[in-house]
């Protein structure tokens, strides 16, 4: 798929009620989707295993992008794993505002989100007063034990 | 004034506190576990009075019960409605010394506990959808919700929380619920007694920690198999990014559902919303169009 076709799947969401689009096609799966009154499209390679979608790529710099985390090239950075199996959530309910955005100040304790796993909801909170400076999972994907949610620029 | 008689028959006996610590002082499994009972007219749910506790240090061991909540409380915040008098709200705030990462199997201990205790007391036939709805006649009699949460540098809290429609009447259950609720009374045709329901949950809620307190989930994963009404079913499961249709085979290790999908391919959910697919048989569907 290129980019014309890519631009024409945000113009089709744009122009109806759709919030989400989804295309698999070549090993790649493309999904355009409506957050807020704007659109934002990721792509990411096919796995055969489909619970989480893996490190993506963004086309638009208005959802921060997943990406491969090392504490050894970003020692400065906090990062908050995920302590089960599960779900992650940003908002406590279906359509509310996440908990946290991009750019947010946090304090030590504050809730960052929910990771669900047999109606077991297990809040996480930051571990430090700083600035969230990525959100490393999709609202609503299945996380694995271990796996980063969050990194946080403690404060100085 | 039909109301006013209705109710005066079937008068519910309000959950007694005194009897509810003289069973728990009976069960010295029980005992070890809930040092302390408060109960409630009027809360906005049980959970959030558990929750408050276990995020402001409260050590473990408090049972919260309450006659009626205001915002009882599901899954992602799906309402459970809690009308005054009649159902059992409870939640007992907890800090086990488990590691988070297995404190989702104490979601499937408290299912198995409550089968147990219902079936004790009522005799009832009732069974679990997966993870851990109690049913009744493909009805949703109980629903169990647990919440965790840490402290930095302290022990994780862990909340189970389980409301269950004992003393209910078919009437007083809202129309758009009556399809897919019922209560204990319903079925029985008399009332039943909460405060030994109370106690029968915690003897069996006790019983079930104990299991994994000794590092036998294993035995907890084969209760639930026994008892839940999931297995062997072809179902559909809702997750929160897509649905998946399969058998639905066994539980995992770690309580997860075990799926078979249409390409044989094995599938393990830890979250999602179960519905049974009901397959027509032939005959009917061949009837389909002719009339």
């Amino acid at each position: 798929m290129d980019l014309k076709e890519i631009k024409s799947l945000i113009q089709l969401l744009e122009e109806t009620d759709l919030t989400e689009i989804e295309i698999e096609e070549h090993g790649r799966r493309i999904r355009v989707r409506k957050e807020q009154g704007q659109t934002v499209s990721l792509s990411a390679p096919l796995h055969t295993e489909a619970a989480a979608l893996p490190a993506v790529s963004p086309v638009s710099q208005a959802l921060q992008p997943q990406q491969e985390f090392s504490n050894e090239t970003e020692p400065h950075l906090a990062v908050i794993h995920s302590p089960i199996v599960g779900t992650f959530y940003r908002a406590h309910t279906q359509g509310a505002e996440p908990y946290v955005q991009v750019g947010d100040l946090v304090k030590k304790g504050q809730i960052l989100c929910i990771v669900e796993a047999m109606k077991l909801m297990n809040e996480i909170e930051s571990d430090h007063d700083g600035t969230v400076v990525a959100v490393c999972v999709e609202d609503k994907s299945s996380v694995e034990f271990g796996q980063p949610l969050f990194k946080i620029e403690p404060a100085q | 004034m039909s109301k006013c008689k209705r109710e005066g028959a079937t008068q519910a006996p309000a959950i007694d506190l005194q009897r509810i610590e003289a069973g728990i002082a009976t069960h010295p499994r029980v005992r070890e576990r809930v040092r302390e009972v408060l109960l409630f007219d009027r809360v906005l749910s049980t959970n959030q009075i558990a929750l408050q506790m276990g995020s402001t240090g409260m050590p473990g061991g408090v049972l919260i019960l309450a006659e009626a909540q205001d915002q009882g409380k599901g899954r992602l915040n799906r309402i459970w409605v809690s009308p005054s008098g009649v159902n059992i709200y409870l939640s007992v705030l907890l800090r086990p010394f488990q590691e988070v990462r297995d404190f989702p199997l104490f979601s499937l201990a408290a299912a198995v506990a409550v089968v147990q205790a219902i079936r004790a007391t009522t005799g009832l036939p009732v069974v679990t959808k997966w993870p851990n709805d109690i049913l009744l006649d493909d009805r949703k009699v109980g629903g169990i919700l647990l919440e965790t949460g840490k402290k930095s540098g302290e022990v994780p809290y862990l909340v189970i929380g389980a409301g269950i429609n004992v003393n209910w009447e078919e009437n007083d259950i809202p129309e758009n619920l009556r399809e897919h609720a019922t209560s204990l009374k319903i079925a029985l045709g008399h009332i039943v007694d909460r405060n030994r329901l109370v106690n029968e949950i915690l003897i069996a809620l006790a019983q079930q920690i104990t299991l994994l307190d000794e590092n036998k989930s294993d035995l907890i994963i084969k209760g639930l198999s026994e008892v839940c009404e999931t297995l062997g079913k072809r179902v559909k499961v809702a997750t929160p990014d897509r649905i998946y249709e399969g058998v639905a085979e066994a539980l995992s290790n770690d309580g997860g559902l075990v799926l078979r999908l249409a390409d044989k391919s094995q599938r393990t959910i830890y979250v999602g919303d179960v519905t049974k697919v009901i397959l027509l048989p032939p005959s009917t569907r061949r009837s389909w169009g002719a009339t």
